[in-house]
């Protein structure tokens, strides 16, 4: 059944058929506002919002109270009760150049944030939309970062405005490429992703090779709301709050587009219209944000989740009028709390080192995956479908598609023994292969060819756990990270670079494969109540994957911030270094789990379909599920034990193999696992030659390299 | 194909199903028997869809058994076993994208294929069928997320076809299509069931349908059962009324003995007060 169990109160009553029913009457109407709200309703929705603003005030007096000065609730109370002196001269310093500040600038974070998650997820119909989603946040932190880079030391307010233009500036390159968000949610949020991959993975790139440059921008790219004085704030606050104003005030009509395109379209609504406004409002407030704050993560998803688990207490939450400034109020608690957390249990220094924006990933986080425990089975089957392809593909065309692709294969090992800081003749590799080549060419193949073979088989390994997951997920922005084994795996290693230093990339492999298995028990435990719902998962999945990620950033802040270029490779996908022994563990799991899953290629199609398809046609769901998942954890967890973070592989593979030869996965399979192989290889090759003898991660060259082929397959299958 | 009515293909006895602790369908039991079509019909709302749902396993029941043929505890069958003895053509029907019609109907095929064979001997006879008896031959090649919503409901029909089962349950069946394939289904739904031996389980919404196909009428208000057996006897203006909360005429036509159902709504008497004369004085 795909009913909501609740009825809106006041909305159109609906019959007990989901789907187009052609019995129903129906009200001609559309839900209208709140005229017809009952009194009781009313008292919850007011209830509700007051518990809410009640929050944020506590939390936000509790915060002023807060701070590296040693100024406590007693001095403010003595300001406030008209203490004079230099004393409270002191103490109203404090609190106008810093506490209210940040107190205000948290508030204004929340709220911009807050709003903007809440439309983009609308408009994307999808809860793992963000402002992130669009690269605002990956603009500004590159361009920052450039300017950085490029030695201009800019005053505070200069960083500011610089974000302000970055964000602008990648969100109108990713409205670009999706024409604005028109040609559908599907393709504006996958050419946002990939759009922001890449972003990241430049910016990634210069904090390596410019060490020195942008000491600081690490932390700076988590986000703070710390403020050095009033006037951003002051400056900032009139655009947030005309701005969210502006939204509320046309947020009905992301009620309807809520309807549907059609329904919204029969009811009287432009939709692309109000897509592209509602995208474009939505940019703008988390530019500010950005502005105010740097790129503070996760809060522009996390609020507007939080807002819509807590909606169901009074159903008129759900009206996007509402919705919006409860979403606001979710931002503003989830950032001040956060800060309070951080200055609670971090005083002193290391408050300040460690950046906001990674303590609300992981307070939200927590809140996040506690309310979305309670997400119900029955919750509306969301069918933000895969991306279309280009409809059933030849036979001849897989065929041909895969003899390209092992052909590429073939040529990236011999590209990747023949290129690189040196460069070597293919009767070398003859020679070194038959044990008769020099002390120098064996060194060098000695060294590079195990990195061939790591780069190869962790992209196929990752491939395929992308497929995998985006299958039994049914969203097409999942991939491998979504089930905790990239943010687990990331805290096992980085937990164990930084406790036992000159610790062999051995135990660092284990411990991140260790890490990895814990987050997905972590994350399919806390999702499995009497049956496995995508919804939950997919929320469940990105909370503790965004936690866990944050932990990284606390551990390797807190603990030795000059150790951060260690983590930051790590992080970043690294083949350098490798043995051939590390990549035996990836290639014994593609050879133990390809098999299982080309048996359940098949299953794939009907699971990636809905929830009453499979079981009608006698899948056993939740056995099939967890199999699978286990499979992609397993493949995706060796992958980055053995090659660090690679993630814009399990995201973009599967849609490039489902746009070359159609949907089904007896064809998906094995073209997303080459393609892979190809990406991560090719990759790795490219990272090591074109600045040798320096070398780039092989992640972060993999981002750079697909998102212009994933880009362009989008734009060639677009509708 | 013998009809053995002392064993019903599917039965559902006493179940009580709800949602999140609100039961929607209390102490219901239901048989379906080889060979016949038993239609379920009632207002929205009434549990009819959650009870098919059951019976196929989509839904777990609060209390109650569903039984087959040849396995007491159907609850308990292999998803696989289960998949092969009975379907349903649910409500929602998703378009999937990338795949074409011929592939969406292969599906069906998926309870009767080994894990590693490509082909089972009897699949491409049962799709070739089951394209043919929904009108969908035509459509083969063409990718799925072309379709109307008709042509698709009737692509998922032909993969339940397809699955090639002794219990067909079908959620609304006629409910997009045009009037042709609407008579045609209704037929292809009888056909089954005479010369195949098929157990039908159908929710309809036309109650005239329903008295048209059916062997059996099963009548649902609110979750129970309130009348159970022939059309005639359980298809009644009292019962009907009563049920929907509106007036229903029933007529029974005296030359070809069809049963028609007339709801009489408020402007119902106006239009059949429309006589020439009346027209004229207008």
């Amino acid at each position: 059944m795909t009913t909501a169990s609740v009825t809106p109160a006041g909305g159109a009553a609906r019959g007990d058929a989901p789907g187009p029913t052609s019995d129903a009457p129906g009200s001609p109407a559309a839900p209208s506002g709140g005229a017809r709200l009952g009194a009781v309703p009313a008292l919850r929705v007011a209830a509700v919002l007051a518990a809410g603003v009640t929050l944020v005030v506590v939390l936000g007096l509790v915060d002023l109270t807060l701070g590296t000065s040693g100024i406590g609730a007693g001095d403010l109370l003595g300001l406030l009760t008209g203490g004079a002196g230099g004393e409270a001269e002191q103490t109203a310093a404090v609190l106008v150049a810093s506490r209210l500040p940040r107190v205000l600038s948290a508030l204004l974070v929340g709220v911009a944030l807050g709003v903007s998650g809440a439309m983009l997820q609308s408009v994307a119909r999808n809860p793992l939309a963000s402002p992130d989603t669009l690269a605002v946040n990956a603009g500004s932190y590159l361009l920052v970062t450039v300017a950085a880079v490029t030695g201009l030391t800019l005053p505070f307010a200069a960083t500011g405005a610089v974000a302000f233009v970055g964000g602008l500036g990648a969100a109108a390159l990713v409205l670009l490429l999706s024409r604005g968000g028109a040609s559908g949610p599907t393709r504006l949020v996958l050419a946002g992703s990939a759009v922001m991959l890449a972003l990241s993975a430049v910016t990634s790139l210069l904090l390596l090779l410019f060490e020195q440059e942008t000491i600081g921008l690490f932390a700076w790219g988590s986000g703070s709301i710390v403020q050095s004085g009033p006037e951003k704030v002051v400056q900032a606050a009139p655009a947030v709050l005309v701005v969210a104003a502006f939204a509320v005030a046309r947020a009905r009509r992301l009620d309807l587009l809520a309807l549907g395109d059609d329904t919204a379209t029969v009811l009287g609504l432009d939709v692309r219209r109000t897509r592209v406004e509602a995208v474009v409002v939505a940019v703008l407030l988390a530019a500010i944000a950005v502005t105010v704050a740097g790129p503070i993560g996760f809060v522009g998803l996390c609020a507007p989740a939080i807002a819509r688990l807590v909606a169901p207490l009074a159903p008129e939450l759900h009206r996007h009028r509402l919705l919006l400034p409860l979403a606001a109020l979710a931002g503003c608690v989830v950032v001040l709390a956060a800060d309070i957390l951080l200055r609670t249990f971090l005083p002193g220094t290391n408050g300040v080192a460690v950046p906001t924006g990674v303590v609300t990933s992981v307070f939200g986080a927590v809140v996040l995956v506690a309310l979305a425990r309670r997400v119900r089975d029955s919750s509306p089957v969301s069918a933000p479908s895969t991306s279309r392809g280009r409809g059933p593909a030849s036979r001849r065309r897989f065929l041909v598609v895969t003899s390209v692709l092992a052909a590429l294969v073939v040529a990236t090992v011999v590209g990747g023994l023949l290129l690189g800081d040196t460069l070597l003749l293919t009767g070398d590799v003859a020679n070194w292969l038959s044990g008769r080549s020099g002390p120098g060419v064996t060194a060098v193949l000695d060294q590079r060819a195990p990195r061939v073979l790591a780069s190869l088989v962790a992209g196929a390994a990752l491939g395929l756990a992308g497929t995998t997951v985006q299958a039994v997920c049914r969203n097409p922005l999942a991939e491998p990270g979504l089930l905790g084994v990239t943010g687990g795996a990331g805290v096992g290693a980085v937990l164990l670079l930084v406790l036992v230093p000159g610790v062999s990339i051995w135990a660092v492999t284990g411990a991140g494969a260790l890490g990895a298995l814990v987050a997905f028990a972590l994350v399919y435990g806390l999702a499995y109540r009497r049956g496995l719902s995508s919804d939950r998962l997919v929320l469940i999945g990105v909370g503790v994957s965004a936690g866990t990620t944050a932990l990284v950033t606390i551990i390797v802040v807190t603990s030795s911030p000059w150790d951060s270029t260690l983590a930051l490779t790590w992080m970043s996908g690294s083949t350098y270094g490798r043995s051939f022994a590390q990549s035996l563990p990836v290639l014994g799991m593609l050879l133990l789990v390809t098999p299982f899953v080309v048996r359940a290629r098949r299953d794939l199609d009907l699971l990636a379909l809905d929830e009453d398809v499979p079981r009608v046609l006698g899948v056993p769901l939740e056995r099939t599920r967890l199999g699978l998942l286990l499979a992609s954890v397993l493949l995706a967890g060796s992958a980055v034990s053995a090659i660090g973070v690679v993630g814009f592989v399990g995201l973009v593979a599967p849609h490039a193999a489902r746009a070359l030869v159609g949907a089904r996965h007896t064809r998906v399979v094995p073209v997303a696992l080459l393609l892979g192989a190809v990406l991560v290889g090719v990759s790795d090759v490219l990272g090591r030659t074109i600045i040798a003898p320096a070398q780039i991660p092989a992640g972060l060259v993999t981002a750079l390299v697909g998102t212009p082929y994933f880009v362009l397959l989008l734009w060639r299958t677009r509708a | 194909m013998t009809t053995d009515d002392l064993a019903p293909a599917l039965q559902g006895t006493a179940l009580r199903l709800g949602y999140h602790g609100r039961t929607v369908v209390q102490e219901a039991s239901l048989r379906l028997h080889a060979g016949e079509v038993t239609a379920l019909v009632g207002p929205n709302g009434s549990g009819k869809s959650t009870l098919l749902r059951s019976l196929a396993r989509l839904h777990r029941p609060d209390a109650g058994q569903v039984a087959l043929t040849d396995c007491a505890d159907a609850l308990a069958l292999s998803a696989q076993d289960f998949a092969r003895r009975v379907t349903l053509l649910s409500q929602h029907r998703p378009t999937p994208s990338g795949v074409s019609v011929r592939d969406v109907v292969g599906y069906g095929r998926h309870p009767h294929r080994g894990r590693w064979r490509t082909q089972d001997p009897d699949g491409p006879r049962a799709v070739a069928w089951a394209m043919e008896v929904t009108g969908t031959t035509a459509m083969a090649d063409r990718g799925a997320d072309e379709l109307s919503g008709g042509e698709l409901q009737r692509v998922w029909l032909a993969t339940c076809l397809a699955q090639d089962t002794r219990v067909l349950l079908l959620d609304e069946p006629t409910n997009h299509l045009d009037l042709r394939y609407q008579v045609e289904i209704l037929d292809l739904v009888r056909d089954l069931a005479d010369d195949h031996g098929v157990a039908v389980g159908v929710v309809l919404h036309d109650l005239d349908q329903a008295a048209a196909v059916a062997d059996h009428v099963v009548l649902l208000r609110s979750g129970e059962v309130v009348g159970a057996g022939d059309p005639v006897d359980v298809l009644t203006s009292p019962a009907l009324s009563e049920t929907y909360g509106l007036r229903v005429d029933v007529v029974h036509d005296p030359v070809t003995g069809r049963l028609t159902t007339h709801p009489v709504g408020r402007h119902t008497t106006r239009t059949r007060a429309r006589t020439p004369e009346l027209a004229v004085a207008h």
